[in-house]
């Protein structure tokens, strides 16, 4: 078996178009079309400051690399600490030696240095107190920063698993929140420059191409989305390019979205974000997590 | 493991029961296509690339 382009091995087998890529072709393939996406859709323009959310696993280093080859952008790195004992250490680790490496700044913020809390002292509802927290603090980040964009390494994989959660809880609002971020001056405008590429082919990128930790969150556990993950995993194992036609149904979607009536926002009465509820899912998550707290102290004094 | 004669990546992991999306693999040390045969003795890694968080 041959690549399609030259005489080497294959590394990658692309069903959905039946071609195979040898490690230089894949590369190649692989850059490309993230620029394109880039190029075609007008995310970036030439001399903004962009700044991206860095984790230090395969998605974000990846965008990072990629980002970098392009001229005429100012890159910075904003990478959380959520507090997650034994997990994030290790990833912060790849995302500073990286970013030494390849000499671009970085940031590291923190859950606990922000808030007072981390993900380990929320107990149960760790993902969405991570998510909603997460968000906030680049948010505030990139404004403080003057930045123009945030870029998150957001791959198509996510994106159809969000697009499927949110048509089976039946949200069009957070359906049409993916495609476009909200207009407010409040909200840096986020972008998503990996959006086409499968997971599959991000982590085959990352895998011959830097040296990243896969360990996972302790918290990723059983969540709906993982069900709707592996639901979508075996469907695109059995009809190779199922994952593209998810989301170009999505894509034809959304100008009809467009009409659906959106809540008003209001200003949180506790911080001053726009919100569509009485307080802000962020001042929201963090009274109750620190009453939760609170109540596990008091009762063992 | 023991493997059967005339297989492939991608019949080793279906009878693992791991979907080919989740993971690159690599034999003998090189990444390889899930398609490529396997033959008794070839090392096989799994590395599973999809994660949460
Ligand atoms: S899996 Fe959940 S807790 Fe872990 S980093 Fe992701 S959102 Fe945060
Ligand atoms: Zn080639
Ligand atoms: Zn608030």
């Amino acid at each position: 078996m041959r690549c399609d382009n030259c005489d080497g091995a294959p590394v990658y087998n692309r069903r959905y178009s039946g071609q195979k890529f040898c490690h230089d072709h894949f590369t190649e393939y692989f850059e490309r079309k993230v620029k394109k996406t880039i190029n075609d859709s007008g995310m970036i323009k030439r001399g903004e400051r962009i700044g991206v959310a860095l984790s230090g696993g395969k998605d974000s280093i990846t965008l990072l690399s990629i980002l970098n080859k392009m001229e005429d952008i100012e890159l910075f790195a904003i990478a959380v600490d959520e507090g997650i004992k034994g997990y994030r250490e290790k990833s912060l680790h790849v995302a500073k030696k990286f970013c030494k490496e390849t000499d671009i700044s970085l940031e590291i913020i923190s859950f606990k240095n922000s808030f007072g809390v981390t993900v380990d002292e929320t107990k149960d509802h760790a993902c969405s107190f991570c998510g909603v927290l997460r968000r906030r603090l680049l948010n505030d980040r990139a404004k403080e920063l003057g930045l123009d964009k945030l870029a998150t390494g957001h791959n198509l994989d996510d994106e159809t698993q969000a697009i499927m959660i949110n048509y089976i809880r039946g949200d069009p609002e957070r359906l049409l929140r993916l495609s476009n971020s909200t207009h407010s001056d409040k909200f840096v405008p986020r972008i998503k420059p990996l959006q086409e590429m499968p997971e599959k082919e991000v982590g085959l990128y990352a895998v011959l191409n830097f040296n990243i930790d896969f360990s996972e969150c302790p918290y990723a556990g059983d969540s709906f989305r993982t069900g709707i993950r592996d639901f979508i995993n075996t469907l695109e194992r059995d009809n190779p390019g199922i994952k593209f036609s998810i989301k170009r149904g999505y894509e034809k979607l959304t100008p009809y979205l467009e009409s659906y009536p959106t809540k008003e926002l209001k200003e949180c009465p506790l911080c001053g974000e726009p919100t569509s509820g009485e307080v802000c899912k962020v001042c929201d998550m963090l009274q109750s997590t620190k009453m939760f707290i609170n109540d596990n102290k008091n009762r063992r004094e | 493991m023991k493997i059967k004669k005339d297989t492939t990546i991608a019949l080793l992991l279906d009878e693992l029961g791991i979907n080919r999306e989740t993971v690159v693999v690599s034999k003998n040390g090189s990444v390889a296509i899930e398609e490529e045969p396997l033959e008794q003795g070839d090392t096989v890694d799994i590395i599973k690339i999809i994660s949460g968080g």
